[in-house]
This record gives structure tokens, sequence and C-alpha cells, in this order.
């Protein structure tokens, strides 16, 4: 990395926010060795993903970065880092602890704000049209509703449809 | 009457020198040992830092001569020494000074008659896995060539009793039906070296442990490598015996990991020894290090590393996979770059763990230490704990070389080879045991023999034996297996006998007194330990206070108060030690066990009488030139933090800086007590105002041992470590709005800015300027770097080159403050030593004078290495101090009027066996 961090205009308050978040008890214990970085599969792939690096942000107060990574999401969850890990980071929970802080403070990544707004449009993945009730007829199948309300109220109690950008 | 009899458990290397150091104050010893022969761990690994050498013998005490200057791999010969193989320790009653030591005897097969000759090896059908050579072996087994006992054993796990040995064994040696027994031992004090052992690390499996055969652990490899190794001098993988060409060593296996938190302290060192072996015996093999933390904290250890010829690499590699061939594929990561690199061998750099026996909470036990420490270490550790037992007063030694006019000379064989006849040809079977010599000596009085030449296979184990009873001067050994021609070897022999000329002298009286020189830690506990075995201590300090740089710690790293430096000075004051304060010591004179120390104490010079000087000047603080230190009140040292910083509470944020003027070019020395300052202090801060960041700039964290758990807390605080590369130094500038550090963090390639409101420089020691004048005054010898050494780094840490001075503390090394006062006691233990032997003992192999064609020149006076020598001047001749010669010859090369000579290598005997050839 070419740029300079500059340490003063970091979260340092970060670091005790992901302790205290279940799963990321152990992040202050990492001591840099890279054993996860060198065991991670998605690692072997493409050098970006780097569970050591990601470490090392979060407890050097790098907030946005590490809440945006692409990483907390690609981690596949093979928990290779976490048995390996010497000092008990427990890695692959840290991961599930980043991605609910980050997803609490409002970094939702695209690709799942896009799934959630489907959700929460049409209650379901997709959206279904009339094309599919039409083949569902054909096979004496019931017709069903384009919008099921029930999904969206669901979503509105549990607090996530303030990360839906839809026209009601 | 007193009970001196003392029981050492474990026969390691910490084991032998608490054994030697208990025998020199006055106690007869048995020593405990579980395995099958003595030696311990020390047995596998045949090279030591710092020259990559042995030098076991080297701790062999330097006054007692009952002690024969051998091989300790090969045998420990010494009336008040018993040891027991294949023994424990199963309880212990009774109370300090009355110990009742229950302890098993398992069954060995074979008994001292046995003669090594390696028949029964032969016929044996039956395989057993040797841990310590980490090859297949018969079941009846020695682990190399020459061991102490220097006999077979049987390994009843895999014996099956075919009685094929028994059947063959020409000496009746072997016997299938041994039975275990129990004895019970009365002792007055049981000392504890159990030593260590490897850590199980099978649960490292992605690393292939046991599983992968070219993948094994250190002491596997130091066996590969050994001198004696069993593959005979070249360097094979277990898997298919092909020379590895690129051997990786990877550093914490079984250490600083969930299972075992703790650092193992020494493996740093032990894989930087064994790649510099590598280079040194097969340059063309590439040896990688993947480590963590590089801790060469040791004297000399920095130094060591860089000169050690490795590929280095900070990185803990993941997991290893092997190939169809059974190499091995190393997957790791460098400067934020995935790596893989294929190897031949792997080795890894094992933990180790101290085994504590469940019996010493008790009265009267002493457990030497209770993790694993460097050779240097454990023997300061053993010297240290023989100060828990009284001194008792050594008998002067009974035995004497006969005076006579003619000598009768004779020739015994044990051997069988020796084919001549004639008058005084005594046959007689190999001496094994005190009752064969008693047998031999018998004879030889009927004949009327008083010197002779005895033939024997075994020259080291003969010559102890026969030294308890018989002068070491009136026999030579023949060793058999060592001569091509044996007649020419006894004529040789008897030719030297023929010219022995005894003339010892009575040896000197010392008076119990001793110096110490520096008031500091190291030396006012030297001091205290003195006084309170009644010795007359005199403690110099040039400074108007006791108590030296200590006086500047405030807290221990476990939060405490320091109160060490006080409680020595009030042990001081109630103990009534003499003490000159701001009084300088300007030289000795005299010789050891009689010197005289000139101090001057303001315009007055005051003369002190003392047999032994303890020298513990310390080393002073260094104070940085760099990073604009006194430029801003915001840059401080650790020290000056610990001191006089106490607004904790406002900070925001404190950047450490570590090695500030230390391991660099100019002074290439680890100060080994900054890391724990900051660990101390970061930890502090924490504490005190959580809201504070901290950040530690270091190069590698000597968070050695113990420490490691500090470390980890203050990581679990907060406290953000940056490693920085010596090549890459972190910057400081100071701006209008204050301090700006720029660092580069290596392990990421982040480039870095703190602002901090203090900058604290981690600044550790540099040795005193004096040290070389001081070094000259008193005969002894500073290191490369400027701190003072003794007779060996690693086997002899406390005893100098001048045999009556001894040092301790800081002026050997940067070390913390327990380690100081550690030594300071080691050092009043071997002065109790020293007092206890001088003149004891008579010493054979020494030089002496010819005084009546002596001329008094000097020469022998200048060359003499020991300072063993000196001019008599009422009678103008050359002196021998007996008990400081060690023999060497040097001065018997340089005197020109042939008045110096060994005795025991008379110069005729020489000639004569000369003339022969």
């Amino acid at each position: 990395m070419e740029e300079v961090i500059d340490l003063s205009k970091l979260d340092k308050d970060f670091k005790y926010q992901v302790v205290r978040e279940p799963g990321g008890e152990g992040l202050l214990s990492c001591f840099a060795c890279g054993t996860c970085a060198a065991s991670c599969p998605v690692r072997e792939i493409d050098d970006r993903f780097n569970p050591r690096r990601l470490i090392r942000m979060a407890i050097l107060g790098m907030k946005d970065r590490v809440l945006q990574d692409e990483f907390i999401y690609l981690c596949s969850g093979c928990y290779l880092c976490q048995e390996r890990c010497p000092q008990d980071v427990g890695i692959t929970e840290l991961m599930t602890a980043l991605r609910n802080i980050a997803v609490r403070e409002g970094y939702l990544h695209p690709s799942f704000k896009a799934q959630l707004e489907f959700v929460y449009e049409f209650g379901r993945l997709y959206e279904l049209t009339e094309f599919e009730n039409k083949k569902r007829k054909k096979n004496g199948l019931p017709e069903l509703n384009a919008v099921i309300d029930e999904v969206k109220t669901l979503l509105k109690e549990a607090g996530l449809s303030k990360f839906v950008e839809v026209k009601e | 009457m007193k009970n001196k009899t003392v029981i050492v458990v474990g026969s390691g290397i910490a084991g032998l020198n608490t054994a030697f150091s208990l025998v020199e104050k006055g106690y007869r010893v048995k020593v405990i040992e579980r395995s099958s022969y003595i030696g311990g761990k020390l047995r596998q690994l045949d090279f030591q830092f710092p020259n990559d050498a042995c030098g076991m013998c080297q701790i062999y005490p330097l006054y007692d001569s009952s002690f024969l200057d051998m091989c300790i791999r090969r045998g420990v010969s010494h009336e008040d020494i018993e040891f027991y193989t294949r023994a424990e320790v199963i309880s212990v009653e009774g109370k300090e000074g009355n110990l009742k030591v229950k302890i098993r005897k398992h069954p060995r097969g074979v008994n001292e008659n046995c003669t090594s000759c390696g028949k029964c090896e032969e016929v044996c059908p039956e395989n057993r896995f040797s841990e310590f050579n980490y090859i297949t072996q018969k079941a009846i087994y020695r682990d190399y060539v020459r061991n102490f006992p220097d006999i077979y054993a049987i390994d009843f796990n895999a014996c099956t009793r075919c009685g094929k040995c028994v059947e063959i064994c020409p000496e009746n040696a072997i016997n299938l039906e041994e039975k275990e027994k129990e004895e019970t031992i009365d002792a007055a004090y049981l000392f504890v070296a159990s030593g260590i052992k490897e850590r199980d690390i099978r649960y490292l499996k992605e690393f292939g442990v046991g599983i992968y055969p070219n993948v094994i652990i250190s002491t596997h490899f130091e066996r590969l490598l050994s001198g004696n190794r069993p593959s005979q001098g070249e360097l094979k993988r277990p898997s298919d015996g092909k020379m590895p060409k690129k051997i990786a060593f990877i550093q914490c296996m079984g250490s600083r990991d969930r299972q075992n938190p703790r650092c193992s302290s020494i493996c740093c060192m032990f894989t930087l020894k064994e790649v510099r072996i590598l280079k040194e015996y097969f340059p063309e093999v590439e040896p990688w290090v993947f480590y963590m933390d590089m801790r060469t904290f040791t004297k000399g250890g920095y130094r060591y590393f860089k000169e050690t010829d490795a590929v280095f690499k900070n990185a803990r590699p993941a997991k290893i996979e092997e190939d169809e061939k059974h190499n091995l594929i190393l997957y790791f990561e460098e400067g934020g770059k995935f790596r893989r690199e294929v190897f031949d061998l792997v080795v890894l750099s094992i933990g180790t763990e101290v085994e504590i026996p469940s019996y010493v909470n008790k009265n009267g036990i002493y457990l030497l230490y209770d993790e694993p420490l460097e050779i240097r270490e454990a023997l300061i550790r053993s010297y240290e704990a023989t100060l828990n037992v009284p001194v008792l007063e050594k008998e002067k030694e009974a035995f004497n070389f006969p005076l006579k006019d003619e000598y009768v000379l004779g020739i015994v064989d044990t051997t069988g080879e020796y084919k001549k006849e004639g008058d005084h040809i005594i046959r007689h079977p190999p001496l094994r045991n005190k009752k064969d010599v008693d047998a031999l000596l018998e004879k030889l009085k009927k004949e009327g023999i008083d010197l002779f030449v005895l033939i024997a296979r075994s020259r080291y184990t003969t010559e102890g034996l026969l030294s308890y009873k018989v002068s070491p001067l009136a026999f030579e050994i023949v060793d058999s297996e060592r001569e091509n021609d044996l007649d020419f070897a006894v004529r040789r022999s008897i030719l030297k006998l023929r010219y022995r000329t005894p003339s010892l002298k009575d040896t000197q009286k010392v008076e119990k007194s001793v110096l110490v020189v520096g008031g500091g830690v190291a030396g006012m506990s030297a001091a205290v330990e003195l006084a309170k075995k009644g010795v007359r201590v005199h403690l110099v300090e040039k400074r108007s206070e006791l108590g030296g740089e200590a006086l500047h710690v405030k807290r221990r790293i476990d939060g405490t108060h320091e109160d060490t430096p006080k409680m020595l000075i009030n042990k001081v004051k109630e103990l009534g030690i003499p003490v000159y304060l701001k009084s300088e010591f300007l030289r000795i004179r005299g010789i050891p066990g009689e010197y005289v120390a000139d101090i001057r104490k303001g315009n007055d010079v005051v003369n002190i009488g003392a047999s032994a000087v303890v020298l513990t000047t310390g080393a002073k603080a260094y104070i940085p030139s760099e990073y604009n230190y006194k430029n801003s009140d915001k840059i401080i040292t650790q020290r000056e933090f610990e001191e006089k910083f106490d607004n904790v509470k406002s900070l925001k944020s404190v950047a450490m800086l570590q090695c500030v003027g230390s391991r660099n070019a100019d002074f290439p020395v680890c100060s080994v007590v900054c890391c724990k300052d900051a660990l101390k202090n970061a930890i502090y801060i924490k504490e005190k105002n959580p809201a504070c960041e901290v950040y530690v700039l270091y190069r590698d964290m000597m968070a050695y041992g113990k420490n490691e758990e500090y470390y980890t807390e203050a990581r679990k605080k907060g406290v953000i470590f940056i490693r920085y590369t010596e090549d890459m130094p972190p910057s400081l500038r100071i701006e209008s709005d204050g301090v700006i550090l720029d660092v580069h963090d290596k392990t990421f390639e982040m480039d870095l800015e703190i602002k901090p409101d203090l900058v604290i420089l981690s600044t550790g020691f540099r040795p005193n300027k004096e040290n070389k004048e001081m070094a000259e005054k008193l005969g002894i010898d500073i290191d490369e770097d400027g701190f003072f050494n003794t007779l060996n780094v690693k086997f002899n840490p406390i005893q100098a080159k001048n045999p009556g001075v001894f040092v301790a503390g800081t002026a050997l090394a940067p070390m913390s403050i327990d380690d100081a006062v550690t030594s300071g006691r080691a050092a009043a233990s071997k002065v109790l030593d020293f007092l206890n032997n001088f003149g004891v003992h008579k010493r054979y192999r020494t030089s002496d004078v010819k005084e009546r064609t002596c001329a008094g020149c000097g020469l022998c006076v200048d060359v003499c290495p020991f300072e063993a020598r000196y001019i008599d001047e009422d009678e103008k001749v050359a002196k021998v101090i007996y008990d400081i010669c060690q023999g060497c010859g040097l001065c018997v090369a340089s005197c020109p009027s042939g008045s110096a000579y060994l005795v025991g290598e008379e110069t005729k005997g020489i000639i004569n066996v000369l003339s022969e050839i």
C-alpha cells in the first residue's frame, strides 16, 4: 500500500466494539503470525482477501474499511484459520461478528442489499410475474400473490427495512 | 553426626553442576538419574553456542583436583559422587536435614562386569526404537560408543528374554531376571534438577507431526548432525536416506500457542546453532528459518544471530503438505503475498517444559527452576540453589606420592594383550569397581611395586577409579584400544615413570574475606549471602548510595512495587557489612587467596585484605542521541517515564520505540530489559487510562518465558504492536502541533503515521567505559561488546579468568533485576566454594620450579594464562600457586634455563621417550 495511514484519524474504540460483539472476543489476542492468511482458501485464489490484514485493520481502527471489506462476506466459514490460529482469535466467528456490526451500522454489502430489497418488495428472492402464474395455472396449481405483505411486516419488525430503498 | 548426604535428582548439566557445587561445599552426593546413562539432554546435543563446540567439561570446578578433568560425556569420577541410573525418587518423608528418600531402581539387566564388547548386541534378535538416536536398535543397547556408565542396558519392553545375550556374554554380566529394587536413603537435602522434556506436539496435525517422515523435531535433527551421529557423518533424511538440499526450520512449535501459552526461551538459540553447524559441515545446504520473534536475549546472542547465514522469514507457516517423493510444501504469507515453497526436510523447533515432581513442596527440597532455561542460566541457578545448605569444612586430602630414593617399577596388564613375561609384570582382571582397585593395590604391595604402568581398555574409567586411592603420579595408563604398538607404549610409559620427580609443597591457607566491587543489586546480593554464611565482606561503591541502576525502577512487570534494592540495602545494614561509599577500586595486588586491594576514599587510599573479589560494577543506562531526545519534553526514556511521569490520565496516545541504541551496528547487543519495560509500562498506562492509545514499535518482542503472558495481556488490553525492521527504522519529526512518528509496518507493508502526546524511548544498557581498564587490573577478559567475560560464556558463567575473581550482574551482560540478584547469589555460592577448597586439594598435574637453576627472570609469569606464577621478591625465584596452575605447560616452553617443569611430564622422561622413536 502506498498511502500513509494517519492513526490519529482512525476509530480507536472500534477494536473494543468488536471485542464486545459476540464472536469478536479474540480479536486483540492476535500477534500477526500469518497462520490464518496462509490457511485461507479464499486467499489462495485472490491476494486481496487476507484475514490477517483485516484483523490488523480492525485493531488499528480502520472501521469504515473493515466494515466495507468484501472479505467479511466472502469468508467461506471453513474454520481452517480458526482451528490453526495459535492465539485463539476465533477468526471465523470474528467474521460473523464483523458482519453483524457492519449490518447494524448500515454497511450492508450491495449484493446483500439487492437480495434484501427483493425479499422486502416481493416476499421472495425473485419477482413473481404473470408468466409464472400462467404456467402454474396450466399445471393445475393455485395462483400466487405477486407480493407477500407479511414478509414486509416481518422485515420491518426485525429492523431490516432501514436498508431497503424501495418506493412504497 | 551431621548427615552429609545430599540427593540430586537428574544428571543433566544442571544436576551435575549442583552435585559439583555440593561436593565443593563439603557434601557427599547421590545423583538419581531416570535414564540408563548420565548426562541428560546435553548428551543428545553435541555442539553449543557460542563457539559451536562442546564445552561441558568447562563446568568442572577450578580448584578441586579430585575432579579428573575429563570428558563429562564419558564419565564423572569423584569419590563423593555416586550415580544411580534407571532410578527414580518415589517418595520423600521427614524434614530438612533428615529426609528419608525412597528410591526405586528399575532393572537394567546388565551389571558393571560389562566391558561393552558388543557381542550381546550382535546376537540380540529383538528391536527397540531409540528415543535417544531416533533409530531402531537392538533390545540390548547403548546410546553411543562411550557412555557413562560404560555398560550396556536392556529395554525390557522389547526384550523377550530369549537368553542369547546371556549365553554369549564372556563376562557373565547379564541377568534377565533382575528385579526392581527399592532403597531408602537418609539425606540432609534434596535438589531437583529434573530438566526439560519436549512437549507432545502431535496436536499440530497441519504440520504433519508423526505423519510425514521428513518432518522431524529439533532434537532428532541434532542427532542427525551429531559427531557420533547414527548416520556416521552423513546427513540423511528419514524417508529415503538422501541428503537434503533445502531445510526449513519452524520456530515456536508447541510454544506460544493455545495449548502452551509460554515461550520456551531456548529454541531460537538452538535453531541458530543447528543452522550454523549445518552450514559448517554442509555448506551447500540451504536453510530457511521461519520465526515470529527471534529471541536471542542471552549474552552474545544477538551477535550470534546476525552472524548466522540462513534465509530468515518472519512468518509462521500455516500447513505442510507432502508430495509423492516425500518432499514438503510449506504454505506461508510474506509481506502480504501468499507463498508456497518446497523443502526436502522440515525441522520443527520444539517447545520444552520442565517436569516438576510431586514431592517438591517440602522443607529441604529445592527445585532449581520451573521453566526451560538456557545452559548458562541453568548453571547460575544451580550455584544459587546450593546456597541453601550450610558449608561444611573440608578435610585436607590424605594420600601422598611415596617419597623414596629409588622406585620399583611394575607393569599391570588388565587386558590380556601384553604378552611379555618378566619380573614385576602382573596380570589382573579389568578394574570395574573400588573392590578391584583394592585387590590390585594388595598385589602391588606384595610385589613391592611403587610406580606402575597400567594397560587397560578404557582409559577414562580406569583413571578415575584408580585416583581414589593412588596418587595420579604413581601410574601411567596405556589405553590398549588406542595404541598400535603396545610394547612401545609400555616402554614409553616406563621411561616417563623412571624420571618422575615428586616435589609437592604445602598449599596456601586463605583468610576468609571477600571484596565486593559495586553496590548494585547483584553486589549487595552477593555481599548479603556471603555475610550470612559468616564470611567477612567489604562492599565498595563509587556512588554516594547503594542500589545502583535498580534504584530507578519503581514497578515490577506484575504491577507490584519494586522494592528489591531497598530490601537489600536494609539487609546490608542489618548484617553490619562494612560499606565504602564514594570509593574507587584502584587495583589488587598479591595472589588469589591473598589479595590486597587498594581503595580510594576521598583523598585516602585504604588497603583491604581479601581472598577473592566479586566484580559487580554493573552497566549504565544508555543516553540516546537518536530521535531528538533532549529537544522535546515529549520524548523521554522508559526510565524517565517510570520515575517522573505522573500525568498518565491526561494522555491520549503514547508511542514506545524499542531497540533505541541496542541491536544496531554500533552496539549489536540486546538489552533484554527494555521489551519487558515497555510491556510493563504499556500495561500500566492501559490500566490507569484505558482510553489512551499505546503503540509499541518493536523489532522482536523479547517476551521470553513467562513474559509472553504479559505480552498477551498487553495486546488484550488494546496495546498495538507494530513491527519495524532495522533497515527501515521509524522517523520522528517535531512540528508545531507536536511530534509525528512515521513507521513502516513490516508485517503488513503499511506506512503508518502516529501523532503521540508522548514518545517513550526504550534505551537499554551500555557497558561501563572503565571495563577495559578494570579487566586489565584484575587480569580478566572483556568481550567484543565491552562487558566482562568469564571462563566460558555458557559453561562457566561466573568464574573469571583470574581464579580469585567472580563476576555477576549487568557487568556481564544486560539483565533484569531478578536475574542480577540471582547471579549475585550465584557468585556468592562460587566464592564459598573457592574459599572452602583453596588449599585443601593436593594438585598433581601442575608445573613446578627447580629453584636452584631459576634466575627469576619472570618470563614464565608473563606467559602464564592463569596467573598461577609469581616472582618471590625475597628469594628471587619463580613460585607456583598450585591451586591455580592448570598444568598447561606454557611456562616450561618459555623457561630459558629449563627450571620450569611439569610434574608428571618431566623433560628427561620425554626426551628419552622421543629418542626411543
